[in-house]
């Protein structure tokens, strides 16, 4: 059995506040917040920010929009063209420092540093961290541990002791371990959830060291075999690899809050085709179709009657083409809606996902197969739409005003991936 | 004197189907009097533009058709039994009751960049003298940039660095990887500005110089609130 494993985990900080910073300097040490679609709520905050009183990640941002007037702080919209890219560019230096890189989140990566030898870690992740410093701007901490949830752990601390440097490797040194477990709440262990949460500080295990030295077959009973896989990774005993492969997606989702309340059903059936089509475009750059769909619509959860329904159907035969799921996608947006609602989201989620080089033919449609001429289509949409910017060549069911379209007033440039928008530099 | 004249056949056939105006594949191997039900098993075919061709019934056993375009043919009843097929476009093609044993086959991938591979129709036996030696297109981004991750586009604004052949609204390419040295042109950050000037680091001072007598160099002491943010590598300037 190999003992040895080691797992880093690579997290940047303050992600989409550094990624505004990197182009805009100043925002360095300006008090920055980064909001949430719809310039709805505080997503994200650099350290200034955090200095601030009353500004806290989830405040909604209406509450804190004065201290903008005033030049206390910077707001910005979610700049999510910005953001991925700039994580591709953190992810593709960190594959430099390991052969076994797996990407958990936008901001996030696990990294086996098995090859490297024990007294050689914590240099070697000063040098990971310097590099994609360098590279690309953005600052991370890394956690080291036998596991990715102890790894997670040592993470955790390395953001709240400046003096650790942003690095910290708890590999075999059980008592740093202990140390770290009796003062981690219960409920911020990686993976256990508000519901855990709340059952195991009712039962008495409001840190992570109780749960680690709980009796396996009480683990067991109440939180499963997962609960109990946790549980042996904040032993130390490795029960989740890192893994290389993405796993094939299950369900593709587009959704969105509306910039103003939707009072017209045509609104909202704009809104869900634009919701469609983009989910289509996403299957069709992964190669899948879908065999079933559902959409959702619901007003504003602060608002008195709240109304929320969603509905589903499955398709007779599995596809990307955008059209054909329209049509679907419409005839459902048909029954949820209500004259007396004002709507404030919608979305659209595709499942049932399969290759679309694999699709099971129905004997009830009369879907040709031989027909290329709708993939044709499909391609020479998406690959106008790539070269010229999103929604060149649209629907005209998509809209022409988009009057419901989510607000992003505070949006920065899209400075890495458009001619137009590149920063500037004075000379 | 046998041997001789079928050579003469050769060359005239060579003659001929270099002469010919057309790019059919068909109508090539008609002139080099070739019938393509019956003599392309085994065939060297890679890359061959056949589009729409009908080869109804025709023997390809063995062929290599690796590359080849197949799009909208009409192979019913055709033996591909062992052929090669990889990279090649059967987008279209017809293949009822077509044998298709031992074919190695993977779909053609649109996604990679279009390299401009031979696309010259060959017959069978005369395969063009330059297929062996395309080498694909050059690509700007494998000269320019050698570490994409690390790699950033600015705008210039200013005429700071003329005399550096940097005008205003020219485009810098950033490389972020390498080291600033004396000479380097950086993008540095002054109080929270991009800004890009002739990087000094000599005798114990760092001082940052344009390239245009009506601007002062910059020296930069323990006071200034400054950072290099990445190394200038080529500049874009449109003539047009």
């Amino acid at each position: 059995m190999k003992t040895d494993r080691c797992i880093a985990l690579i997290d940047c900080n303050s992600f989409y506040a550094s990624c505004e910073a990197v182009f805009d300097p100043r925002l360095w040490k300006l008090p920055l917040v980064v909001l949430s679609s719809n310039d709805g709520c505080v997503v994200s905050m650099n350290k200034p920010a955090r200095a601030l009183e009353g500004v806290d990640k989830g405040k909604p941002f209406f509450q804190i929009r004065h201290l903008t007037y005033s030049g206390k702080l910077v707001a910005r919209s979610s700049n999510f063209t910005l953001y991925g890219d700039m994580s591709n560019r953190v992810m593709s230096t960190l594959k430099l420092f390991s052969p076994a890189v797996q990407i958990y989140s936008i901001d996030e990566a696990f990294l086996s540093l098995e090859h490297i030898s024990h007294y050689q870690r914590t240099e070697y992740a000063h040098r990971i961290r310097a590099t994609v410093r360098q590279h690309t701007g953005i600052p991370i901490s890394i956690g080291i541990a036998e596991t990715k949830t102890l790894a997670k752990v040592a993470n955790h601390h390395v953001k709240r002791i400046a003096e650790l440097d942003g690095v910290l490797d708890i590999t075999s040194n059980y008592i740093r371990q202990e140390e770290l477990l009796a003062t981690l709440a219960v409920e911020d262990v990686w993976g256990i959830g508000y519901r855990w949460g709340k059952m195991l500080e009712a039962e008495g295990i409001d840190t992570a060291l109780k749960l680690r030295d709980q009796l396996d077959w009480y683990i067991k009973k109440h939180m499963g075999v997962v609960g109990l896989r946790l549980v042996f990774e904040l032993r130390g005993i490795s029960c989740l690899p890192v893994e290389v492969h993405s796993r094939p997606r299950k369900s593709c989702m587009v959704s969105r809050s509306f910039g103003k309340p939707v009072k017209y059903q045509r609104e909202l059936e704009e809104a869900i085709t634009t919701f469609t089509a983009r989910a289509a475009r996403k299957l069709r750059q992964e190669h899948l179709a879908a065999g079933a769909l559902s959409v959702f619509a619901n007003s504003s959860r602060f608002k008195e009657n709240y109304y929320s329904k969603s509905a589903s159907c499955h398709l007779l035969t599995a596809t990307n083409h955008t059209p054909v799921l329209v049509r679907y996608a419409l005839t459902i947006a048909d029954k949820l809606w209500r004259d007396d609602v004002e709507f404030a989201k919608a979305g659209v989620i595709l499942t049932r996902l399969t290759d679309q080089d694999m699709i099971q033919l129905s004997l009830f449609d009369d879907y040709n197969s031989e027909d290329e001429r709708p993939k044709h289509l499909m391609e020479l949409l998406d690959e106008l739409n790539e070269r010229f910017g999103q929604e060149t060549l649209k629907f005209a069911a998509m809209g022409l005003n988009k009057c419901w379209q989510t607000r992003a007033q505070y949006l920065s440039k899209r400075w890495t991936t458009r001619w137009d928008e590149l920063p500037l530099v004075k000379c | 004197m046998n041997d001789k004249q079928s050579g003469q056949d050769l060359q005239d056939s060579i003659q001929q189907i270099l002469a010919a105006k057309t790019d059919d594949f068909l109508e090539l191997a008609k002139i080099a009097g070739l019938n393509p039900t019956e003599d392309f098993a085994g065939a060297n075919l890679k890359g061959t533009d056949l589009r729409g061709a009908d080869l109804r019934g025709a023997d390809l056993r063995g062929a290599d058709l690796r590359g080849a375009d197949l799009s909208f043919t009409t192979l019913d009843g055709a033996n591909l039994d062992g052929a090669k097929l990889m990279s090649a476009d059967l987008n279209g093609a017809s293949l009822n009751f077509t044998v298709l044993g031992n074919i190695s086959y993977q779909p053609k991938f649109t996604e990679q960049y279009s390299l401009n591979l031979y696309m010259t129709p060959v017959a069978a036996g005369f395969p063009s003298p330059a297929e062996d030696y395309i080498e694909g297109q050059l690509d700007l981004n494998q000269y320019l940039i050698k570490h994409p991750a690390a790699t950033f586009f600015v705008r210039v604004a200013g005429d700071s660095m003329v005399g550096a052949g940097i005008h205003s609204s020219d485009i810098l390419i950033v490389d972020r990887v390498l080291e600033p040295k004396h000479g380097s042109i950086v993008i540095a950050v002054i109080n929270g500005e991009l800004t890009v000037k002739r990087l000094h680091l000599k005798d114990e001072r760092i001082l940052l110089l344009a390239e245009n007598d009506d601007y002062h160099p910059l020296e930069i002491n323990e006071y200034t609130d400054f950072e290099i943010w990445g190394v200038v590598t080529n500049v874009i300037h449109s003539l047009c």
